[in-house]
């Protein structure tokens, strides 16, 4: 049975514009153990999936399963139970802690409310920053006395309170400095070893995402382009918008980056409010034919275990 | 013949009430016509700051320049009073700031900002300003870019924010650009695409150009030469292949490998 099991997931906005559909069918499995790498551009509706599965906003259609259960139908206790299960990591450890909470008070705040005595919550927290490589005194300090790094790995500990089975981690290292950045993967990785939990993990950092991920869902416009494992996808994209977001990416390497040939992507992420028939991808496509503009492709398998939506490849 | 860019031993000190804090120590580095020197550094080593100093934008206090000449094309523009700096930015010095969406007047349309450049700095009235404002949109590829110039910033998306402020800092014609970590909010894709811009405009009219970015990934598709700050100080300076080869300063090694690290798993 999959950790997580999303099937055919949809989720729309109402606006003042019109209906935005952010997710538009999405179909995805994540193993026990897995770190999945969910990568795309701005707006493709990687985060709210994300949001999404911890159910912070509603789905309009599919089926969200966590171990099995839908999540869908959960009361208010069940649906803490299940949050149990599944915690996130937010994008800005600068708004996603409580400036007038301690850290001690941020990080035990997981334990208060699954009714832990305040002596086990105080040994736990302290465990907890340990873990993620804080000085236990930092319990007593306010989010401000602390780096952007040093925040993240607060973010961390209280996501690790209640010894969640999946992660998700929206584009944690984003708001962080290169060289901070590889120590708070490192982190999630050890943490990863030592107690078998999985990850989601968002980002648009093509450069991360193949340093962590087992497998990789890339995501354009609400729907997948592609689906697989990592060395399959580095190696051997199928899908052209794969193909394209991987030329796109620099490489830290001046030699070949004059010499590698380079496709540079044309136009923008068309409006989710007004998507292209056919294809989503068709727009910006160098591939894209006539049956494109009227036909949307379905993932399907397209060799080394990796499936794409592409009526071409 | 002078130099496009010059800056000799550039020195600035924040004075604040918990002491000096020398945010530049001693910089001098130095940019040819159609060449691009990549200023490089994590957080806080002192590259926006710099560039800060160099185009006289800092507030003082608590940030004053101490020492060290800014000479483009052969002039020292820190002894220069405020009201001679005003002729110089935009016209032969421009910049482009890190996060477009701020960088723009949110209650300006997209015309009236860029025709502010030109009727500031040339004898363009109103009529010819929009036009060449126009013209300016065409030639940082705005898609629908006569529809665009009255639309306000937060119509656009992230990447046609930023053509606009390039359009901005292009449009006199500047012999230096400085380019403040230009495509660090946006996605990959359209980083790719405007630095695919930002060298086509360099090489047509033949821009000095200062590039500072924590990205050694972008640094190795621009720059033609490498500075890199540590601290406030200039650790060590390359031309692109040999820093990359052989990096000499332990801190640009170290910053290798970490990039590298990322990159390669």
């Amino acid at each position: 049975m999959s950790l997580l099991s999303l099937r055919d997931v949809h989720v729309r906005f109402n606006t003042a514009a019109g209906v935005v559909r952010a997710v538009n069918g999405v179909s995805l499995d994540l193993a026990v153990g897995e770190t999945l790498g969910l990568v795309g551009e701005s707006g493709c509706g990687k985060s709210t999936l994300g949001k999404a599965i911890m159910k912070l906003v509603p789905i309009a259609g599919g089926e969200i399963l966590v171990e099995g259960i839908d999540i869908a139908p959960l009361d208010r206790k069940q649906l803490t139970d299940m949050r149990r299960k599944v915690q996130m990591i937010f994008q800005d450890p600068y708004g996603s802690l409580n400036p007038r909470s301690t850290v001690g008070r941020s990080v035990a705040q997981p334990m208060v409310l699954a009714g832990w005595t305040a002596e086990a919550t105080a040994t736990r927290v302290e465990t907890l920053l340990r873990w993620v490589g804080l000085p236990t005194d930092a319990k007593q300090r306010y989010p401000h006395e602390f780096s952007g790094g040093q925040r993240q790995r607060i973010g961390i500990a209280r996501a690790l309170a209640l010894s969640p089975r999946l992660i998700i981690c929206d584009e944690p290292v984003s708001a962080l400095d290169v060289s901070v950045r590889a120590q708070v993967i490192n982190l999630l990785e050890d943490l990863k070893g030592e107690f078998g939990v999985s990850y989601l993990f968002i980002s648009h950092d093509l450069s991360v995402v193949e340093h962590i991920a087992d497998r990789v869902a890339v995501m354009y416009l609400g729907t997948l382009a592609e689906v697989g494992g990592r060395d399959q996808i580095w190696r051997s994209p199928q899908h052209p918008y794969t193909k394209a977001l991987l030329a796109a990416a620099p490489v830290a390497n001046p030699r070949l980056a004059r010499t590698r040939p380079r496709t540079v992507l044309q136009g923008e992420l068309p409006s989710p409010l007004d998507p292209p028939a056919g294809c989503p991808f068709h727009s910006r496509c160098p591939i894209a034919q006539d049956r494109c503009k009227a036909e949307r492709p379905t993932l399907r398998p397209v060799g080394g275990g990796a499936l794409a939506a592409c009526h071409f490849v | 013949m002078a130099l496009p860019l010059e800056v000799v031993g550039l020195s600035t000190t924040l004075f604040t009430r918990r002491g000096e804090m020398k945010a530049v120590d001693g910089l001098s580095l130095s940019v040819g016509a159609g060449e691009t020197v990549a200023l490089v550094g994590e957080s806080g080593c002192g590259k926006s700051l710099s560039a800060l100093s160099i185009m006289r934008l800092l507030p003082d206090p608590p940030a004053r320049i101490v020492g060290g000449e800014v000479r483009l094309n052969g002039r020292d523009l820190v002894q220069l009073p405020e009201e001679g700096m005003l002729d110089i930015r935009g016209q032969e010095i421009g910049m482009i700031f890190q996060d477009p969406m701020s960088s723009l007047n949110p209650v300006a349309t997209i015309e009236k900002q860029i025709a502010e450049v030109l009727m500031t700095h040339t004898d363009l009235g109103r009529g010819q300003a929009r036009a060449r404002a126009h013209e300016l949109l065409e030639m940082v590829g705005m898609p629908d870019a006569g529809r665009r110039l009255d639309a306000y910033p937060h119509q656009l998306s992230g990447g046609m924010c930023q053509r606009v402020v390039i359009a901005m800092a292009i449009a006199c014609s500047p012999s230096v650009l400085i380019a403040d970590e230009p495509t660090t909010a946006l996605d990959v894709t359209v980083q790719a695409q405007v630095l695919a811009l930002l060298k086509k405009l360099q090489a047509d009219a033949g821009m000095a150009m200062v590039f500072i970015t924590h990205d050694l990934g972008v640094v190795a598709e621009t720059a033609d030469r490498v500075v890199v700050m540590y601290a406030g100080r200039k650790v060590e300076e390359a031309a692109v292949d040999d820093l990359f080869d052989t990096p000499l300063h332990p801190y640009t090694a170290g910053r290798l490998v970490a990039c590298f690290a990322a990159e390669r798993g």
